[in-house]
């Protein structure tokens, strides 16, 4: 199995304790993974730091077999990253939903009917077409969360990292959360409390704690 | 309800507002206003309970101006003040949301004004928000607000908490930039498309315009 990304030695120490240390991951090519462990582990800067948003960290990042060293670096790779937060609601960029989720494409210099073409279809793949035309800000925070998700999936990214995706959704939702993602071929790291969700979705999880991941 | 072209909304309302400032109250003034009670004639009831809200803060330089200059003065500033605002609810009143980042985006403005000018509303917005939660949270854990140094220290961690919280959300905001590769750039889908209802307010502001200033 090629390799998507991995951690070596990965260690985050904030300014009075150690979060983590030892974190070593290889995550294959289509692969799903979950990690889980108390709050305040340092899930969500784990996260981060594959996300390219943190990088005070100790250790090494490898994404598709190249060593990230800089934000510059990581750059090439941004558009193959999708990350989505724990809190969505500073993730949107503008105010309805159909245009925030052509946002990423109209941003490549796609044009603005391929790219409302291809919002509409993402929308209604996801079941929320009806939503197309209203202000993001109005909507739940379960509907927030599926699009911002429609938002990453339309950049087509090779890798998805999801911080408790599920987090405000109801069973229905979440259902068809899960069913998407199953569908979905790309390599996934995934951030959750809800075991059900995980068990249903990723073959390998992992536990979070300040030695390191422990596989469960 | 109709809903006005954002572009042609922010045009004519800063004209309609600029006109009514730097002159004294005519009649004339009403012609637009009643224009737009036209089109927003069933949400009337709710505009005019958010002017009623207004007054309270313009009664006071109402009263302000009362005691500096003369009664004329007071109530020519009090009523033009009003109708300023009175013209502004009414014609962003149907609007979808963000109809002043919407009316720039299709004026041209720089991008980078147009962005932040977005983000600083929301920002506003989701503050306001924070404070409506955090008001409900002191009323659900039973605080009553008195002359006491307990009252002034919660009123301290409030302000204090939702200064941390912008700093937060700034934070984050700067987090979906990078992993959504912006570009100082916010894509919007309106087109400049000018109804019936736009043409009409137009030709309600330009009358007033040519009535008060040319003629």
């Amino acid at each position: 199995m090629s390799c998507s990304f991995n951690l070596k030695e990965v260690a985050y120490k904030s300014e009075t304790k150690t979060l983590f240390e030892n974190i070593n991951i290889n995550v294959g090519h289509e692969e799903k993974v979950a990690i889980i462990g108390s709050n305040g582990a340092g899930k969500s800067t784990l996260l981060k730091i594959i996300a390219g948003l943190q990088f005070d960290y100790q250790g090494e990042l490898h994404l598709f077999h190249n060593h990230i060293t800089s934000k510059k670096e990581y750059e090439k790779f941004r558009s193959d990253i999708g990350y989505l937060p724990q809190d969505v609601s500073d993730y949107f960029l503008c105010p309805t939903v159909i245009e925030d989720v052509m946002f990423n494409l109209r941003a490549k210099g796609q044009t603005k009917e391929d790219a409302y073409h291809e919002a509409v279809l993402m929308l209604e793949s996801l079941g929320i077409s009806h939503l197309k035309d209203r202000i993001i800000y109005e909507l739940s925070g379960g509907e927030q969360k599926i699009v911002a998700l429609a938002g990453i999936l339309i950049t087509k990214p090779k890798i998805i990292l999801l911080d408790e995706p599920t987090n405000a959704l109801d069973t229905e939702a979440e259902q068809m959360i899960i069913k998407l993602l199953n569908s979905i071929k790309k390599s996934m790291v995934i951030v959750s409390h809800h075991k059900s969700f995980i068990d249903s979705l990723a073959p390998t999880v992992y536990k979070l704690n300040e030695n390191g991941l422990e596989s469960i | 309800m109709k809903t006005f072209n954002p572009a042609i909304s922010l045009i004519l309302a800063f004209i309609f507002s600029l006109l009514v400032s730097f002159s004294t109250f005519d009649v004339i003034y009403l012609l637009p206003i009643f224009t737009l009670f036209y089109y927003v004639k069933k949400h009337l009831r709710a505009i005019f309970k958010k002017l009623l809200f207004l007054n309270l803060f313009i009664f006071v330089l109402f009263l302000v101006l009362l005691i500096e200059s003369s009664l004329e003065e007071a109530l020519n500033v009090y009523i033009r003040t009003n109708v300023i605002i009175l013209f502004n609810l009414c014609v962003f009143y149907s609007s979808k949301g963000y109809d002043i980042v919407r009316g720039l985006c299709l004026l041209k403005f720089p991008d980078k004004f147009t962005s932040s000018t977005f983000f600083t509303l929301k920002m506003i917005e989701s503050l306001t928000s924070d404070f409506k939660n955090i008001k409900t949270t002191l009323k659900a854990r039973g605080f009553k607000a008195n002359s006491s140094m307990f009252t002034y220290y919660t009123f301290g961690n409030v302000l204090g908490m939702l200064f941390v919280k912008s700093i937060r959300k700034s934070n984050s905001l700067k987090d979906s930039f990078i992993a959504r590769g912006f570009d100082g750039k916010i894509y919007l889908n309106d087109e400049f498309k000018i109804s019936k209802v736009d043409y009409s307010l137009i030709f309600a502001v330009a009358l007033t315009v040519l009535l008060k200033v040319v003629l």
